[in-house]
């Protein structure tokens, strides 16, 4: 054996060690750093690129009222000056001198932000989010401009018939603390904001201790993991925010109700929303959801055959969506003004049946979980979304949750759907709004015995 | 040294893309041409059979035929009826679709690699042998008929169809691919059967496979399957490009909280050397609204500028707005500059390194490069020109984009949904 022979040997075995330390799978390997900062790598080779994300475990569910709609103002602050770039031209600037494209989301319990570049602009791109994250300046002038800014955002949501309904129903589900569900936020909250209210959610919940750095995409974890010390071990951890700000459970829907919204539409929607399961209290709960949601997806169900193929409906969908502070559970349908009375019925015909042992073939509980897990699979192809359902993960349930979650989902029986179902949907109050346009508003009312404009208790 | 730094990222640059292009390969079974690019690294394959043609297929009473044909065809077919293909597909987590759009339409097969072959032959006979039953075509027909009037209930959606009827007034794109009421109310299962006999010639298909699978083991697939499709004579109609003479505005009236506004001018087709400065220039501009509109006036959330990718284009300007005249006024400056100033040696180098970003993110899928390679074969440019996207947009110049700008965005045709307190028309005339 030459000695260059022996040498290549043994850097290549000093880097399958290094590399074994942190192994998972999908790619995925994590390190916490001193300052209680997770960093998890992502390895996908797949295009010569990296997404440098943060995720802060931050967004709706952790504002009182008058936060309502700061951490989305917050997500927008983040793109303006910092202590190493003066403006928000000159950050601009800088993400094109990287070649980078960037953007931001807020939703009810993770902020997250990103930038994908190609792989040369690695080092650079992390210092740039290490400084957009530590040390944002919140000028008074950038804060005015860009209180606009969300509300046109908010007028585009507002624009959006979906929108209204949802927020309807919403108010009803979430009636005590609606601002904590409420991402978009209230306007008069906006308008009225000051640098100090966006530094104390900085100090509040821009900790290391309470964020993410992920980094996806043709990167090593070695090198990941050098990088993000070098740059982020510096952050200074703060007092854990929960502790001293703790997130209020959701009080039980207290009653049925129904409500009709009108705006003009071309179809009749109706959305029926149930609380659900916190991951955090009844994780097994939320493996029997998915397992259900992807049961009654399948064009083979008796809940697809019943609604949809049968005519009543031109779609519908049953989902629980997983968050850490009571997740919704949505039924979601749309029919037409005359099929309505009929589809109506229908539903709750379904919603009766569901804990029949004979509701779902043993396939199709199979299929599902199949479904689930290839999907996932078809998830990682793509390494630059990817790295958000990571981060999602992360901020709501704990990335062991997302690296067990195909494992779990394996092992969800027969009983544990019919027990979700009974502790989460059958003879539980919900709310039920239907979206109508206003010339069929009368006849849908008139089928639900209500009288015009009045919001009414539903049976179940 | 930054001259060093710009020489060593083109050669980074040039390196990478042709090592990402390297295994593309191509092959004609029976006039039917197959695109093959293999990638062994994930174990996902896209197959995609696309249809030549779109809207030049069809005349007015036939809008929404072709995109009718493959949804139904799609529900059950000779060796599956609906019952076993929902089955089978579900099983395996396989997931077949179609699409259609106003250049072509396609069926699309996405499996993991042990279940190609069960997969193949749905796809197969979904194409080749569909059943078109009545209460399939029933049951689509309503769902579609509603699709389409809701798109009135979304402004985006409806500002997009009303560019669309406006810009392309007496001209091929003029049939909405998605039907009409109408149009969707008069297919019979006949009609649908008809149709699809038609498009059953290779010499109107295009088979596009990405993923984890050998060009043996494809083209064995493809000649059992489609070695006895007829050759047929189908030649390809390519839509004319738009002539505008003189710069317009559509008010559509609408109780919203905001305004929908979309300015749209004829631009290049896409491989040509116009259509790389074009991609650049939009980009430019797209970049500069945001600053000027959003950043520094704060007149909207949304201010953008695109180049749409169709075989017949436009280029356009969009906002949201409440302030429908004042915005609209700072952007037709911005398109102004474009043809006035050159723009920056740094500006330009850092756009060009913005659209690698942009063309990996495009490639990131076995889905996406599928497309992204049929949509350079279909529109006759040449799927091997895809590779070479990068090489094309280090060439152009700061001269070529003002003369793109200078050429190209003018006679801006405007449509705004919403209800203005005031609206000074002369701001939209440009």
């Amino acid at each position: 054996m030459t000695k260059i022979l022996k040498i290549f040997l043994l850097i290549a075995l000093i880097s399958l060690c290094a590399a074994s330390m942190y192994a998972q799978k999908y790619g995925i390997s994590k390190k916490t750093l001193d300052n209680g900062l997770d960093v998890i790598v992502i390895n996908n080779p797949a295009v010569p690129l990296v997404t440098v994300e943060i995720d802060v475990k931050n967004g709706a569910y952790t504002e009182s009222p008058e936060y309502d709609g700061l951490s989305h103002l917050y997500e927008h602050m983040f793109f303006k000056a910092n202590s190493k770039i003066p403006t928000q031209e000159a950050y601009m600037e800088r993400l094109r001198e990287l070649g980078a494209t960037f953007n931001g989301t807020t939703s009810e319990e993770r902020v997250n932000y990103f930038i994908t570049a190609p792989i040369d602009s690695l080092e650079q791109c992390v210092q740039f989010m290490y400084d957009a994250v530590t040390s944002p300046l919140f000028l008074e002038d950038e804060l005015v401009n860009e209180r606009p800014v969300v509300t046109g955002e908010y007028d585009r949501n507002e624009a959006n018939p979906y929108f209204h309904l949802n927020r309807e129903v919403n108010q009803r589900v979430w009636w005590k603390y609606y601002s904590r569900k409420n991402v978009i936020g209230d306007r008069e909250v906006i308008l009225s904001t000051t640098p100090e209210k966006m530094k104390t959610i900085q100090h509040r919940f821009y900790i290391p201790n309470n964020s993410a750095l992920i980094l996806s995409g043709d990167i090593t974890p070695e090198t990941g993991f050098a990088l993000a010390e070098k740059i982020f071990s510096k952050w200074e951890r703060g007092p854990n925010p929960f502790d001293e700000y703790k997130v209020p459970d959701h009080p039980p829907i207290p009653k049925n109700e129904i409500v009709v919204v009108q705006k003009p539409v071309n179809a009749v929607t109706m959305q029926y929303e149930w609380q659900g399961p916190s991951v955090g209290k009844d994780p097994k709960s939320t493996y029997a959801a998915d397992v259900l949601s992807f049961i009654l997806g399948q064009q083979t169900s008796k809940f697809q055959k019943n609604l949809v193929e049968s005519g009543l409906a031109f779609g519908v969908g049953f989902s629980y969506y997983t968050l850490n502070h009571t997740g919704p559970i949505n039924l979601f349908a749309q029919t037409s003004t005359e099929k309505f009375d009929a589809c109506q019925k229908a539903i709750f015909e379904e919603l009766d049946k569901m804990t029949d042992p004979n509701y779902f073939t043993d396939e199709q509980l199979e299929n599902a979980k199949t479904i689930l897990a290839t999907n996932e699979q078809y998830s990682r192809e793509r390494a630059s979304q990817f790295v958000h359902t990571v981060g999602f993960w992360w901020a709501v349930a704990g990335l062991d949750y997302y690296m067990n979650y195909i494992d779990n989902l394996k092992n969800v029986t027969r009983e544990d759907i019919k027990n979700y179902l009974e502790t989460y949907v059958v003879n539980k109050n919900h709310v039920l709004g239907v979206l109508v346009s206003p010339d069929q508003a009368e006849k849908v009312e008139l089928i639900l015995n209500i009288k015009k404009g009045e919001i009414k208790d539903a049976k179940n | 040294m930054l001259r060093i730094k710009g020489i060593l990222f083109i050669i980074f640059s040039l390196v990478s893309v042709s090592l990402f292009a390297q295994d593309i390969q191509s092959f004609d079974v029976n006039g039917l041409k197959v695109i093959f690019k293999q990638n062994a690294a994930n174990d996902i394959i896209s197959v995609n059979m696309y249809f030549k043609g779109g809207v030049t297929n069809l005349n007015e009473k036939q809008a929404g035929l072709e995109f009718l044909t493959l949804d139904v065809a799609l529900k059950a077919s000779k060796n599956y009826p609906k019952d076993k293909l929902n089955a089978d597909l579900e099983r395996m987590n396989s997931q077949l679709s179609s699409s259609s759009n106003a250049d072509y339409s396609s069926v699309n097969l996405l499996c993991v690699k042990q279940n190609l072959d069960e997969s193949w032959k749905i796809f197969e006979d979904v194409i080749l042998n569909p059943s078109f039953t009545e209460e399939d075509l029933n049951l689509e027909r309503d769902k579609q008929i509603s699709a389409v009037k809701q798109v009135n209930d979304n402004p985006d959606a409806l500002l997009q169809k009303a560019v669309n009827n406006e810009f392309y007034e007496d001209h091929p794109y003029a049939i909405d691919v998605n039907g009409t009421e109408a149009t969707l109310s008069s297919f019979k299962s006949g009609d649908l059967k008809a149709y699809h006999s038609g498009m059953l010639e290779t010499s109107r298909m295009l088979l596009v496979v990405v993923g984890n699978t050998t060009r043996g083991e494809l083209e064995s697939l493809v000649k059992e399957a489609f070695g006895g499709v007829p050759k047929g004579s189908y030649v390809s109609n390519m839509p004319p490009e738009v002539e505008t003479s003189e710069p317009s505005l559509k008010v559509i009236n609408r109780e919203l909280p905001t305004n929908y506004i979309q300015g749209t001018y004829s631009a290049p087709e896409r491989g040509t050397d116009d259509g790389y400065t074009m991609l650049i220039a939009n980009s430019i501009l797209r970049d500069r609204l945001w600053e000027e509109v959003r950043t520094k006036r704060s007149l909207s959330y949304a201010p953008s500028a695109f180049y749409r990718s169709s075989f017949s284009n436009y280029g356009a300007i969009y906002v949201t707005a409440v302030n429908p005249d004042t915005t609209v006024k700072v952007m037709i400056n911005e398109v102004k500059k474009m043809k006035d100033e050159p723009i920056s040696d740094k500006e330009l180098q850092n756009k060009i390194r913005q659209f690698l970003t942009f063309y990996y993110l495009g490639n990131e899928t076995n889905q996406s490069q599928a497309n992204s390679l049929a949509f350079y074969e279909l529109a006759g440019i040449g799927y091997d020109q895809e590779a070479e996207f990068i090489s094309h947009v280090n060439k152009v110049t700061s001269a070529d984009i003002q003369k793109a700008a200078q050429k190209y965005m003018k006679n801006l045709q405007f449509v705004l949904i919403g209800n203005p307190e005031s609206l000074e028309v002369s701001s939209f005339m440009y």
